[in-house]
Parts: structure tokens; sequence; C-alpha cells
């Protein structure tokens, strides 16, 4: 059976640069016109701004390198991406062509609090079929609890005034809700929300615990067992609904189950899946929010500079190499011991780091709560439907064998 | 059909695989059979991929980053 060879193979395809980079985020700026309560950005208040020698040797460099396959996603975020002009993004546009030379089929798209939107960002939008990801946490009372402006009022108004332009112009987008303790006693409110505004895909970030947000409001049993509730709640209203909210977390796993693979990987801990590159033009990859961290141990994790170092030098810098081993040695122990690994594949450094302290260790409530109550959630719910109740199961604390997946 | 496992703890791993068969079943019904066959081949095909074609298969991550809203998840199922 090639299930054990597949077990070395990974982490030796992990260690030898073996990866096609899915996913570039590019911070054009750090400053946000907004100043929501969990962000996890030091920086956002600070105008600072990629130049175009920057940006051009981003291209120049990624495009040479060995890491671009045949498509690459470039999300704009870390910072409002709509705080710079149209014009600076033409720009970028027209240099990610000059550079692509293997003509790698590109796809930007923004993470935007679509506070800024205007009707000539939806031309623009249009005419480079940018993709749209619109920040947003369900209902006003919900959504202005957290994301304010820097007069502490609360982004509401504004938000739905971008996406009202988006909808006018037959723009399509998805959105991300930022989950707390707030949000999950209003299932029905804020599925109602959603459900009215038809976004393409909604993502549930529940609050975390990063960067310079100290502490999170569902991090505590309590609240973990209310989210799990919440998730159930919002499958049931679903279920009955003609027009159901499509929900990022759900159809992931959905999607393993209509088409197994034998591993999940998780773009986080793969190295360079995902490059990030902050307005300075230092690169980092794993978590997207290391990028503007800083921790007592590690210091930062800029791997290196685009003007100074090549991408591939990445695993020639000491740090990388060993908080890299840190982390597939996390991924190892989760392996070992957690139920949910086939699902997840090791969870995310990022949450690791500051939840428990350290790369090499298990398991996060970011865990329980972005993975494993979402799997619980979705597998019950499937089970009712599909397996008649005497060959159900309660939940299993076993760890998860490999070979029970493939049936002999 | 692969007899269902009762009265036993089964891991995420084998929920899933076993909702996978039924649920598939379920979306065809009359073609039952060609869905059992069509398991056991793609099980025996796995077991017999060069090592290259599963390091690429398998290493390409398939779950984003929380700030990844934009892939290629989509449920094809009705």
């Amino acid at each position: 059976m090639h299930l054990g060879k597949f077990r070395e193979l990974r982490f030796a395809c992990r260690l030898n640069n073996k990866m096609h980079t899915q996913l570039v985020i590019i911070q054009a700026t750090s400053l946000c016109n907004i100043n929501c309560r969990y962000c996890y950005l030091p920086d956002r208040a600070a105008a600072r701004r990629i130049s175009p020698q920057i940006l051009e040797q981003i291209f120049k460099a990624l495009f040479a390198s060995s890491f671009i396959a045949d498509e690459i996603l470039f999300l704009w975020h870390a910072g409002e991406p709509l705080v710079l002009p149209i014009s600076f993004y033409e720009q970028a546009f027209q240099l990610q062509e000059r550079w692509n030379v293997k003509q790698v089929h590109i796809v930007n798209a923004f993470q935007t609090n679509a506070t800024l939107i205007t009707q000539k960002w939806c031309q623009f939008f249009k005419t480079h079929n940018v993709h749209v990801g619109v920040s947003i946490d369900g209902p006003q009372h919900i959504h202005d609890a957290n994301r304010v402006n820097r007069g502490g009022k609360g982004t509401f108004a504004r938000t739905m005034r971008g996406i009202e332009l988006l909808r006018h112009n037959n723009i399509p987008y998805t959105a991300i809700a930022v989950i707390t303790s707030s949000s999950v006693g209003q299932a029905e409110l804020f599925w109602q929300f959603f459900s009215e505004l038809s976004p393409l895909r909604l993502g549930l970030n529940p609050e975390e615990v990063e960067g310079i947000n100290a502490s999170s409001s569902l991090h505590t049993e309590e609240n973990i067992q209310r989210y799990k509730e919440f998730l159930k709640h919002l499958l049931t209203l679903n279920e009955q609904a003609a027009r159901p909210v499509l929900i990022r977390e759900f159809e992931e796993l959905a999607h393993q189950i209509y088409e197994p693979r034998p591993f999940t990987y998780m773009q986080t801990n793969v190295p360079m899946a995902i490059i990030n590159f902050d307005c300075d033009g230092n690169f980092s990859t794993f978590s997207p929010e290391l990028l503007t961290m800083t921790h007592p141990e590690y210091g930062d994790f800029r791997f290196g500079n685009i003007l100074e170092n090549s991408l591939e030098e990445i695993y020639d810098n000491p740090k990388f190499q060993y908080i890299q081993e840190q982390i597939q040695q996390g991924i190892r122990e989760c392996e070992k011991t957690c139920a949910y690994f086939s699902v997840c594949g090791g969870g995310s450094p990022s949450n690791k780091l500051y939840e428990n302290g350290t790369f090499n260790s298990t398991e996060t409530r970011a865990c329980r709560l972005q993975i494993q109550t979402p799997t619980e959630v979705l597998l019950e719910h499937l089970e009712e439907k599909y397996i008649p109740p005497s060959s159900r199961t309660p939940v299993s604390s076993n760890p998860v064998t490999i070979k029970s997946y493939t049936k002999e | 059909m692969e007899p269902i496992k009762s009265a036993q703890k089964f891991s995420i791993a084998e929920r899933i695989h076993r909702l996978h068969v039924l649920m598939n079943l379920a979306d065809s019904p009359e073609d039952q059979d060609a869905m059992v066959a069509r398991e056991k081949q793609r099980s025996a095909e796995e077991a017999t991929k060069s090592e290259t074609e599963l390091e690429w298969r398998n290493i390409e991550p398939t779950r984003g980053c929380i700030w990844e809203n934009f892939g290629n998840y989509v449920l094809h199922a009705d």
C-alpha cells in the first residue's frame, strides 16, 4: 500500500522546494481608513505605500521564479486597498502583464471594507475582471459593534453603499464576516441578512487571537459551543431555503466529501503556497498574518526583501529553515494526535504561535472554531440525512488512521 | 455495496468516506453498480500511481487561508 510512502513524500515535498504558489498577497498600503476593534494589523494608521520600483521587482521575480505554475491569484490586502487611487492599480496591472512572460493566468482580487467604492471603482473592477471580496459582519448592530472608523462610529452605512454600487453594476462579490460572541446568538438575523445580500460565497472568520488583537470573545468553552449551535442553525436555515447562503467552511468540506483525497494541505503551512509582500518589499510565507507581526522569540517573519533577494533564496535563510522545521514538527504532532488531521492538514502556524507560544504545537482554539466545529456540524447534518439512525456513531475521539480512508 | 459499520466509533476520515459513497449513491440511485465499480477502480488506481503522480496530485493545498475566499471550492452537486 502506498499510504506510508505518501506520508514521507509529503514531508519531502515540503522540504524540497516543490511547491507551486497559489496565492500572492500584496500589501499595497499599510493604511486602513477604518479601525476595526479586532484587527490584527499593527500599522493600519500608517500611510506607507508600495513604490512602483518594488512592485515591478515583485512581478519580475515572481514570474521568473519556479514557484509560479499556470495560474496565480493576487490578493490586494493587509491595509485597505481602495485607499490608493485607481491609477495605482492600472499601473500595477500593466506591470503584471509586462512581466508575465509565460502567460500565466492571473486573477486579481481585492479584499475591501467597501466603504470607498465608487462608480469609477466599479468600472475599474469590470474592466479588469477584479474579484471583489467585501468584509461585512452582518446586520448593522452586529457590524457596527466592531467595524468602526477612527472616531468610533460604525461603518455599516458606508459599507452597504459600496455593496449597493456593486449590485447596481452587476459585479459579483464574495463576503467575509468576522464572527464574535455577539453574532453567535443571532443566527437567524445573520442568515437572513446574508440571504438577502446574496454574496457569491460567505466566509466565516471566527475572531482570532493574533498580532495586536490579544483576546477573542469566542475563546471560551461556552462560546465555542454557542458557535456550534450558530453553525447548525445556519445549515438548517439553508436547508429550508430556496436560495441558501453558500458558506465557505461547509463548501470546503463538502468538496472533500465529493472528491476525497488521502491528505489535505493547508495553504498556510505549506511553504511558498502563499507568498506575502509588504509595502516595503519584504516577503514572507505561511500565514499571511505573520508578515506584519513580531514575536519575542522569533523577531519578525520577513524572510527576504525583493530588492535584495530572489524568492528562491528563502530556502537558504536560516530563520526560514528554523521556522519551517518547527512548523513541520507541529504538523507531525497534529497528525499523531488530532482526529481532524485528514480534513485540516495541520493547522495554521500563526494561530499556533499566538495561542500556544510555539509553531511546533498542536490544537488551538482557532482549530476548534475554524476546522473542528464546522466539520462536526456538517458531518452530523449529512449523517442525519443519509445514514439510518442505527448506523450512526458518536463523535470519534480516536486519532485518524490514514489507512481507514482507503477501504480494502 | 460496501457494508456500513455499525455500533462502532468511526474516525472523521471514515465518516467522510462513508458519506462520499452514500451521497454519490443518493445522487444517482439507478446507477449503484456503476458507482461501486467506479469506487473500486479509483481505489485500485490510487494504489498503482507513480510517486511523481502522487507527489504532485497530493501536495496542492486544498484549504485556503482565512483571507482566501476566491478559490475554486464550489460544490458541484445540485
